[in-house]
């Protein structure tokens, strides 16, 4: 009976294995595809975008190109990166020229995070008919932060901008002011004359004009205009980014479009104006061969240290080396579907997780019961356990995936073993 | 965990010690070999209109620039364009380089074709053949070594005050001075150790480097954590 569970567990292993190194391959139209996911490599295993960014230059004047304010620049476009969530990327600068080589990770934000680290970050609040009377700068701004409403008709996400204590004053006294909505007594002998429509509107044109507005301008891109019903003494204001509604293709568009202008406004504006020279795709260096040298070279060291184990503790260790195998096919098979991206120091943490589990073997080959062998481990195991309670939470992408690659690992070495390494090894 | 016999253990602090040595004196002669991507460099890129073999583009920049000197990389989805980046560019080599990648990829040079040909062809495809006159050379900066260690230094100080914090509570019984010690040797020597294997075996210091430091680091902190509970 134990041998057909034996057999039985091994021909799962087999099996296992097939589906992890090989695949599941099924007909889509003229080609086999496999259906088992893809694992998601960071950049330096992958491939990465090059962005050159380069002081803009104009006719009119020229900018001062320093050291100190290309280091300020860097400096606020990896506080822009982490805020956009964007943490695996290389930065490269020319001190001299001010020219900023960046190479980030290709995903589907790509594209946005480009278009929001290098601009500007310059806000304004200015008359709406004279754009040179400016009435609010970055200066008068403390801090910008999304906000979100959920009301019947759906979830309404808002900027909110907070002024400083100088900010509010000058804010208090436009809205009060000069910039306070008009009381519109007409409307009232408007209403009461609703028949003279064609004449209201003429009239309504006219209050429109006569109507003072102030218009927000981020880099020079007027983002609305309005005038205040009350005058705003609170010294924050909240802009509204979207229609209250329940799609959550529109939410987010609003959210990302909310994330990059307050991460903008945040940092303050770029010392330097820059301008994309170019931007292009550009695969690793790791080719395919070389990856394959890698794990040709992996899988020979993996059966020496089996071949060692088996020599040294004769059949129990051949069925703990199956497991070890079946563990490491399962393993794959988690990393693919966990979503974890793996870096080169995923790898690495892969590795640890494979030395680990070879200890672990060793273990439970040489002691009496498994919960020994665990126990064992385990003691030895508290700096991994460490490591990964750490690294898993920083957000850096290397760090984090060299702790959730262990994560995973140390979780299924757990599981796995207790269940199959221990059903195989049982007399 | 087995001990080390005495002799065994002079002999593998006498190994330790030379090549810690020899780490140094490469790095004082030459310094660290540092992976081309982080060191400032030069990089034309060569449009070749056709699906690629970088292997040959390769051999080919190995010939320009010497063996193991330059890096070919693929730039966007289609591969039929390189990128070809070495320490320096001279117009020479890049014009050597476009020569020889002409050879390699032989393509219809509109110069020869009368001018109907060529209206006819500039209607259908454009001319493939690479113009090393159109081809700039374009230079990049080094990276700091401090910018991609700095997100590492926080994660990897927590981990380690954790870790000796329980090792001297766990093991205090075998005193905790010299359980301190010990593991901080073990911990800052095995590092000293891996980064004098890399200097003397010249290993591109660059991408592979923090996950090996990483792997290393853990390594040594199993092995500490294994040599403590069996002295204990």
């Amino acid at each position: 009976m134990k041998k057909i569970k034996k057999l039985t567990i091994i021909l799962i292993i087999v099996l296992l294995c097939l589906v992890s190194f090989i695949g599941i391959y099924i007909k889509n139209h003229a080609l086999m595809k496999n259906i088992i996911k893809d694992y998601d490599f960071g950049m330096n295993i992958e491939g990465y975008r090059e962005v050159r960014l380069s002081v803009a230059t104009s006719e009119d004047e020229e900018q001062e190109i320093t050291s100190e304010k290309v280091e300020t620049t860097k400096k606020f476009i990896e506080k822009r990166l982490k805020q956009l969530g964007s943490e695996d990327y290389l930065i490269k600068v020319n001190y001299t020229t001010g020219e900023i080589v960046l190479e980030i990770e290709e995903n589907d934000r790509t594209d946005r995070v480009v278009s929001d680290i290098y601009s500007g970050g310059v806000l304004k609040m200015v008359d709406s008919k004279d754009h040179s009377k400016v009435l609010i700068t970055n200066d008068d701004i403390k801090n910008v932060s999304l906000k979100y409403s959920t009301t019947e008709q759906g979830t309404g996400v808002y900027l909110s901008l907070d002024f400083t204590k100088e900010g509010s004053k000058k804010l208090e006294d436009l809205t009060t002011n000069e910039y306070r909505t008009i009381e519109k007594e007409e409307n009232d002998e408007n209403a009461e004359n609703a028949e003279n429509t064609t004449e209201n509107t003429d009239e309504e044109d006219a209050e429109e004009d006569a109507q003072p507005k102030v218009t927000l301008m981020i880099d020079d891109t007027e983002i609305l205009s309005s005038s205040f019903d009350n005058p705003i003494k609170n010294g924050s204001i909240q802009l509204s980014l979207n229609q209250a509604s329940t799609d959550m293709g529109k939410i987010q568009e609003a959210v990302n479009m909310g994330i990059a202008i307050a991460t903008t406004l945040n940092n303050g504006p770029l010392p330097l104006e820059y301008e994309i020279d170019s931007t292009t795709y550009i695969y690793s260096e790791i080719t395919k061969e070389v990856a394959t040298i890698f794990i040709i070279a992996m899988a020979i060291i993996i059966l020496i240290a089996l071949v060692i184990l088996v020599v040294k503790y004769k059949v129990p260790a051949l069925l703990a080396g199956i497991s070890y195998i079946g563990f490491i096919a399962l393993y794959l098979i988690a990393l693919r579907y966990t979503n974890v991206t793996i870096t080169l120091e995923g790898v690495a943490g892969i590795l640890i997780v494979l030395i680990v589990n070879y200890l672990l073997l060793q273990k439970l080959l040489t002691k009496t019961t498994i919960a020994a062998a665990f126990r064992e481990m385990a003691i030895q195991s508290v700096p991994v356990i460490v490591v990964i309670v750490v690294f898993s939470f920083i957000s850096w992408t290397n760090i984090a995936s060299f702790g959730m690659t262990m994560f995973w690992g140390l979780l299924l070495t757990v599981i796995y073993h207790f269940i199959v390494t221990n059903a195989l090894l049982k007399k | 965990m087995e001990q080390i016999k005495e002799p065994k253990k002079i002999l593998f602090y006498i190994v330790i010690a030379l090549i810690i040595i020899a780490g140094i004196v490469m790095v004082a002669i030459k310094g660290f070999n540092v992976e081309l991507r982080y060191t400032a460099n030069k990089k034309v890129e060569l449009a070749i209109g056709e699906t690629v073999d970088i292997s040959k583009i390769q051999e080919k920049a190995d010939e320009v620039f010497g063996k193991g000197k330059s890096i070919v990389q693929y730039v966007e989805v289609y591969k039929d364009t390189v990128q070809v980046t070495a320490k320096d560019i001279t117009e020479e080599q890049k014009n050597s380089l476009v020569e020889k990648v002409n050879e390699l990829y032989p393509q219809e040079d509109t110069n020869d074709t009368s001018e109907e040909e060529q209206a006819e062809d500039e209607q259908t495809e454009p001319a493939k053949l690479l113009d090393a006159s159109t081809i700039t050379i374009q230079g990049t900066e080094n990276a700091r070594l401090r910018d991609f260690l700095k997100p590492y230094v926080i994660p990897v100080a927590i981990v380690t005050v954790v870790i000796l914090v329980y090792y001297a509570i766990l093991y205090r019984k075998l005193g905790v001075v010299r359980v301190l010690v010990r593991a901080i040797l073990i911990i800052v020597l095995s590092q000293i150790v891996l980064l004098s294997i890399l200097a003397i075996i010249r290993f591109p210091m660059g991408r592979f480097t923090t996950p090996l430091i990483l792997l290393v680091y853990l390594t040594s902190l199993i092995y500490t954590s294994g040599s403590f509970m069996y002295k204990h």
